[in-house]
């Protein structure tokens, strides 16, 4: 159990880093979307995210961002 | 003991995972030595599915850059990080803060929904915090 967890985590790491490197690519198809992404792939896109949740089963486990060109600082 | 985080962008995050009787899942937290809690925000409220109901009201204010927002708390939340060979696991009242989102213009709520949740000083200070971005390392250590 704890080790399946622990590879859950790594599971997510890997799909939000994934994420972030292939961000140019994913804006050009997903811009101003949330997407859910599983296993280094996008499983669901839309651009209002209650949609977007009801698309994708388990959602608490799912990375799940926000896709934008818009910059924005954050000093928090 | 040692975590290891990512560095998104030039930030540094690490991976959770959070239990409570009302919800569980996976959560990216930014590391923010100037947060003194671990604090949720909107987003990862509604991705987690969090009601209303497991939110109670928070004595204390909570305020940040930008103007103040609703605080609440949800009671003994399991925390689970992993390390290589172990794992941290820890139970603590974790903060919630939201804003309020149905006033506010749709713009302004997508850049509220991009607000990371932090990882704030109430766990990182159980740990040595190392977080050298021209390395690409970042880490949780003891």
């Amino acid at each position: 159990m704890e080790e399946q967890l622990t590879d859950q985590l790594r599971s997510f790491e890997t799909d939000y880093v994934w994420v972030n490197e292939n961000k140019d690519a994913l804006l050009k198809e997903f811009n101003d979307q949330w997407i859910a992404v599983k296993d280094k792939k996008v499983i669901a896109s839309d651009p209002d995210l209650n949609l977007l949740l009801s698309k994708v089963s388990d959602p608490s486990h799912t990375y799940i961002e926000f896709m934008t060109s818009e910059p924005l600082e954050m000093i928090l | 003991m040692i975590i290891r985080g990512r560095f998104i962008g030039n930030a540094p995050y690490f991976s959770v995972y959070l239990k409570s009787t009302g919800f569980e899942g996976f959560v990216r937290l930014l590391a923010d030595t100037g947060a003194s809690r671990t604090t949720l925000l909107d987003r990862d409220v509604m991705l987690l599915g969090i009601e209303d109901s497991y939110l109670e009201p928070s004595s204390l204010p909570i305020v940040g850059i930008g103007g103040s927002v609703r605080s609440f708390l949800i009671k003994d939340v399991e925390f689970i990080m992993g390390s290589e060979n172990d794992q941290f696991v820890h139970k603590q009242d974790l903060w919630v803060a939201q804003h309020d989102l149905i006033e506010l213009p749709p713009d302004e709520v997508s850049r509220i929904m991009r607000i990371p949740s932090v990882l704030g000083r109430d766990i990182m200070n159980r740990f040595r915090f190392l977080c050298d971005y021209q390395s690409g390392v970042v880490r949780l250590e003891r």
